[in-house]
């Protein structure tokens, strides 16, 4: 089976798009996949003349302003007529992933990429709606850091006593225990979305998210935008300001 | 503040556009560059966009628009790609700050609750594409922080003129 992974975000480097197309693929073992990136307009044609070889095309996309990115749909209408023109029999999925906790907020999203392969004669496959996005990328870094250094410290400790303390197995159990946790909607997701690629099904569209309630969501993450402020040099409410 | 903004080509006279002086009509015209997701309008800039182009403070202007009247062709059951980098690049509109609006969460406003927002979509357009593009411009509301929303479905531009809002 040929599997194209199409990730979008207009970011060149990182991105959440970029993190989620990473985690999926090590779903798809045993598969023949190929990754492809599309941040504007000169990567369009590279990406469109892979399509007519593949059985899957799975593309990650991020949310902006509650709908597709603008270089998405300037892609989407070049593909249309590409698929129109060549002969193209992929089936395509999709996960849809935004800033803000609930992930339906992407299902317009998926109903535009269903939209798509209505009118460019493709199958649609179903889709994923990511919510939290942003804070599962974060903390896709965050952790293996912090589990690099217990397993740091744990060399460390053996090397030098011969044994490694009870309390480190501990915390190293308790990250990784947590970061599963965090990500459990979405892992549980793409199980699915990769058991419906396999048998060639049609997946309903899953809405998933980071495992944090609401209320705790939104302080943390108005922490992290004072922090990254910071990090820009400059103090978050210096920014409030408005523009005539 | 009323803002126009259209993917209608030039040469478009706006009845709709005509009695205040302060109305503002962009067009979308595709001569910018789309959005690069830096949030660089949110954590270095108070609202404005890094890229020195002709939608550098688009953020401003939409955040002060009522009503803001978007003409876009349907695409999908969403808005052009002219138009939407346009949008795309308005998100200085509001700030980085986290809030909860309507059940969900949304971020806080940079400006004002403004009243009244008008989407025309116009061209063939499915009713599946339909439904979508009604939920995709309410969730819009809820995130531009308007009050109302108006929506129109129109097969082509000339229903444009006959609805007397522009004149080719
Ligand atoms: C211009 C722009 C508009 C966005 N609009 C939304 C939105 O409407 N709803 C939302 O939940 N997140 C929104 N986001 C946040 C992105 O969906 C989120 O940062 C996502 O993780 C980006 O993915 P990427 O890193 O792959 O580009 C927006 C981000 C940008 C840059």
């Amino acid at each position: 089976m040929h599997v194209l992974i199409l990730h979008a975000s207009p970011k060149k480097k990182g991105g959440a798009s970029r993190f989620f197309a990473g985690l999926f693929s090590l779903f798809l073992p045993g598969t023949r996949k190929k990754t492809v990136s599309i941040n504007s307009r000169q990567d369009f044609q590279r990406a469109l003349e892979l399509f007519p070889g593949m059985d899957v095309v799975c593309f990650f996309v991020p949310l902006y302003v509650d709908g597709l990115p603008s270089h998405v749909m300037e892609f989407l209408s070049q593909a249309e007529k590409y698929c129109k023109n060549h002969s193209c029999r992929f089936r395509l999925y999709a996960v849809s992933n935004n800033g803000f906790v609930e992930g339906k907020q992407n299902r317009p999203a998926l109903h535009m990429l269903q939209a798509w392969c209505e009118r460019a004669g493709i199958t649609w496959g179903g889709g994923i709606g990511i919510g939290g996005g942003v804070m599962l990328r974060v903390l896709g870094t965050v952790y293996p850091i912090l589990i690099g250094i217990i397993l740091l410290q744990m060399a460390v400790s053996f090397f030098s006593t011969g044994i490694v303390p009870s309390g480190l197995w501990r915390s190293f159990a308790i990250q990784i225990f947590t970061w599963l946790f965090l990500n459990s909607g979405v892992l549980f997701c793409m199980a699915r979305l990769s058991s419906a690629i396999r048998r060639e099904q049609v997946l309903t569209d899953q809405f998933t998210r980071v495992m944090i309630p609401s209320f705790l969501f939104i302080p943390i993450a108005n922490i992290f935008m004072i922090l990254s402020s910071l990090f820009q040099g400059r103090f978050l409410f210096a920014l409030l300001k408005r523009e005539k | 503040m009323k803002v126009i903004i259209h993917d209608l080509g030039e040469g478009i006279t706006f009845s709709a556009g005509k009695p205040d002086k302060d109305s503002v009509v962009v067009h979308a015209n595709n001569q910018y560059s789309p959005c690069r997701g830096c949030f660089k309008c949110w954590l270095k800039n108070a609202g404005f966009c890094i890229m020195k182009d002709s939608l550098q403070h688009i953020g401003a202007c939409i955040g002060q628009s009522d009503p803001l009247i978007i003409i876009s062709r349907c695409c999908y059951g969403g808005y052009s790609s002219p138009v939407k980098a346009i949008l795309d690049r308005a998100i200085g509109s509001s700030l980085p700050l986290f809030t909860w609006r309507g059940g969900q969460t949304h971020h806080i406003s940079r400006y004002p609750r403004r009243k009244l927002l008008r989407v025309y979509f116009y061209g063939e357009c499915t009713k599946f594409e339909q439904e979508t593009a009604k939920e995709i411009v309410e969730r819009n509301r809820l995130n531009l922080d308007y009050e109302k929303v108006e929506m129109i479905f129109l097969e082509n531009i000339e229903q444009l003129q006959e609805a007397g809002l522009c004149t080719f």
